[in-house]
Formats: C-alpha cells, sequence, structure tokens
C-alpha cells in the first residue's frame, strides 16, 4: 500500500503533514435538508446492482451518444453535484465538476485545483455551484446559489508528478452548503466487488448547455486495476472530478467508488479496451478524504 | 504532428484563439483536448473576451475542439507552430444544440 500525503495550496489553513486515522470502508452519506421529493430522473435513469444494461461501447463521446440530460438537478443525489468555475493565476478560466462529501467539502480531480497544464499549478479560485441547472437567469438556475473558495488540496503524487492514477483533489468551503444539498456516502470497495457494477456519472460537460446543463451516463464496469476504475460511460472536457457512483442493491443509497477524471485517452492501449476511467477510492484514498473532511469541521454527530 | 517541448524539455506554453469565420474573437468558448497522445484531463478551458486562452502542453499531439455560440469548431496542434500559437476557427456547419 502507498501511503497518501496530502497536499495543500500554500497559504490554506491545513498542514501539509498529517497522521492518518485509522482505515477506514465506507462513509456515511446524508441526502440534504432541504426538499426530500424523490426524483424522477433518479427513478428512470440510474443504474443499479450488476444487473444494469450492457450499451454499446462509448469513447469519450463518439459515436451514439447516451447522456441525458437532468432537469430535476435541485433533488438528490443531482444537486450535491456541482458545476465549478475555475480560475488560474493568469485569469484563464476553465469549467468542471465536483460533488460533496461533507457539510463543507467538495471532492473533485486533481487537476480541477493543481495543474501545470492548465494553471500552470494551483487554481487561484473555484466557484461551486450545486445543481447548476441552465445558463438563464441565477434565482432560476441556482437552486442553492453558489460559493467561492481559494482553497484547495490535492496529494503529493498528483501534485509532484500528476500521476493519472492518483489525480484527486478536495474544494474547502466556507459555509456549510452541504446541509443543505447534502452528501455521497463514499465506498472503496475491492475490485472483485467492483467488476460488473452498473456505474453512473453525472456532471457539466462543455458540449451540451455551455457547461451549464448536468447529464448523466450509465454503463457496467469492464475493467478495475489497483487505482482506477474503466466504464463505458459517455462523458466530455468538463466532466472531470464527476462522481462515479454504484447502487449496491435496488434499495441502496448512492455510493461513490471514483472520481471521473479521463476519456479515452487516458486508458493504457494495452487494455484493448475503448473506456472513460477513474481514480478509484481505495482505503488511502478514503482516508485522505475523511481527514480533508474532518479539517473542514467533519460530519455532523462524529 | 507533435508539440514541441519546452527549453527543459518539460511542458511549453502556448496561447490559443477561438475565433469565428471571419476572423472575430469568440468569447467564453469552450476549449476540449479530445484526441491527444498523451494521457488528458477531461477539463474544458474557457476563452476570455478577446476568444483567447492559455495552455502547457507537454510534448505530444493533440487535438483541439471549440464549442462557442458561432458553432464548433477543430485544430490539430502542430510542432511547428509558429510562437505557439493554437487557432481555433468555429462555424455553423457544426452548430452544437444549445
Amino acid at each position: 500500500m502507498i501511503e497518501l500525503t496530502s497536499v495543500t495550496k500554500p497559504g490554506s489553513p491545513f498542514e501539509s503533514k498529517e497522521p492518518g486515522p485509522p482505515p477506514a470502508r465506507a462513509t456515511r452519506g446524508h441526502p440534504g435538508s432541504a426538499t426530500a421529493e424523490i426524483s424522477r430522473s433518479l427513478r428512470h435513469l440510474a443504474v443499479k446492482g450488476k444487473s444494469g444494461p450492457l450499451l454499446s461501447p462509448f469513447e469519450t463521446v463518439i459515436g451514439r451518444d447516451e447522456r441525458v440530460r437532468i432537469l430535476d438537478t435541485e433533488l438528490p443525489p443531482w444537486r450535491m453535484i456541482c458545476a465549478l468555475r475555475m480560475r488560474g493565476p493568469s485569469g484563464a478560466g476553465a469549467i468542471g465538476t465536483g460533488w460533496f462529501v461533507g457539510p463543507r467539502t467538495v471532492l473533485t480531480a486533481g487537476h480541477c485545483v493543481f495543474s501545470r497544464m492548465f494553471f500552470g499549478g494551483w487554481a487561484s479560485a473555484i466557484e461551486v455551484i450545486p445543481g447548476l441547472n441552465g445558463q438563464g437567469a441565477a434565482a432560476d438556475t441556482r437552486p442553492y446559489g453558489s460559493v467561492t473558495s481559494d482553497r484547495f488540496s490535492s496529494v503529493d503524487r498528483w501534485v509532484d508528478s500528476e500521476d493519472p492514477d492518483f489525480d484527486l483533489g478536495c474544494i474547502h468551503l466556507g459555509e456549510p452548503l452541504g446541509n443543505k444539498v447534502g452528501w455521497f456516502a463514499v465506498g472503496a470497495l475491492p475490485p472483485e466487488r467492483l467488476e460488473g457494477f452498473g456505474v453512473n456519472v453525472s456532471g457539466y460537460p462543455a458540449d451540451r448547455g455551455a457547461g451549464a446543463e448536468q447529464y448523466h451516463g450509465r454503463n457496467r464496469i469492464v475493467r478495475v486495476t489497483e487505482r482506477r476504475i474503466f466504464y463505458e460511460v459517455d462523458t466530455y472536457g468538463g466532466q472531470s472530478g464527476a462522481p462515479v457512483w454504484i447502487y449496491e442493491d435496488a434499495e441502496s443509497p448512492p455510493l461513490a467508488i471514483g472520481v471521473h477524471a479521463y476519456g479515452v485517452g487516458g486508458t493504457p492501449a494495452s487494455f484493448g479496451i475503448t473506456a472513460n476511467s477513474a481514480p478509484r477510492i481505495i482505503p488511502e484514498v478514503l482516508d485522505t478524504m475523511t481527514r480533508w473532511v474532518e479539517h473542514d469541521g467533519g460530519w455532523p454527530g462524529e | 504532428m507533435a508539440a514541441g517541448p519546452g527549453n527543459d524539455g518539460g511542458p511549453a506554453a502556448w496561447s490559443g484563439r477561438v475565433v469565428d469565420a471571419s476572423g472575430a474573437p469568440v468569447a467564453r468558448a469552450r476549449v476540449v483536448i479530445v484526441a491527444s497522445s498523451v494521457p488528458v484531463p477531461e477539463i474544458a478551458l474557457l476563452s476570455d473576451d478577446d476568444g483567447r486562452f492559455s495552455v502547457w502542453l507537454p510534448p505530444g499531439a493533440f487535438t483541439f475542439r471549440a464549442h462557442g455560440a458561432a458553432g464548433t469548431g477543430e485544430t490539430e496542434v502542430e510542432d511547428d507552430a509558429p510562437g505557439h500559437e493554437i487557432v481555433i476557427a468555429v462555424g455553423p456547419a457544426l452548430r452544437e444544440e444549445e
């Protein structure tokens, strides 16, 4: 097992090296205090368990596009998913996706907070917009408003070498917006338990709705490696950082198992598959994420 | 066609522009690397009010696609691109549904 060390953007009030708590296998999710109405999109679109459909293999987005727009983004779990508006030190802008894992903590891809390619290093500021639903007036399209942060964390293996296996990042918020919109349960499942599951990926792609509309895709996991999950779910630029989640059975709550980060170009040719991929939630990732949440005040009642 | 490395062999700074058929800048276009010879994350860059964006590219080949109000366009980065500049012309032929 490789020990991951949290690396925090200089100037953030977090230690750069922290002792880890005992390993955990899953964190508990929360649906949020806002309306508990059940999402119709969820009933019709989400794939659950291992018996879900195996759709035609998709590349990043090549060929038939099976993504479906989510219209009821004010409901869980869609409202836990956030459009991100990143800005680098030069003023350069970018868009991505993140998702709540605690009241004040948003998990995303490492390259959304630190990227030599896109920002020349750390991002300067990120606006987090839960459940963004279109380009109209803010009152109509931002059901939970937005919050901007300049405090981010990633892991040393990403900041040092930008290894795709460690493409994980975190946005620390100053206000507990997660209490209202809820947060995902996050689980570190062994590879043998993941294979064959249907997975859900939902985020804010740049080619549909100008990155202001949430799109969901689903399909089956096709390969699991030590640190990555590969799946045939349609995605596109802007969906980096989106949650990859499963339902262990028809009655289970959503359980996030990865952070979407790469299209087909990120899949080794030696695998002989056409798939998109995410760094897996493995025990050391879960431990690191738990420390990020605890630094943000932790989960209520724990 | 490959992007050239920086002086130290690492990523090189490139500037980009998104323009329409008349050459006018396209602001707030979303720019995505849709094909490359190295793994590239699925992030989308945004052009500024002058249609400009910037990126630091490692050695390799890259295809950029831009989505803007005027449509969609693609360009491939060549290692002899003058001044490390990427120009993406968007047009109505590939206009996206928005």
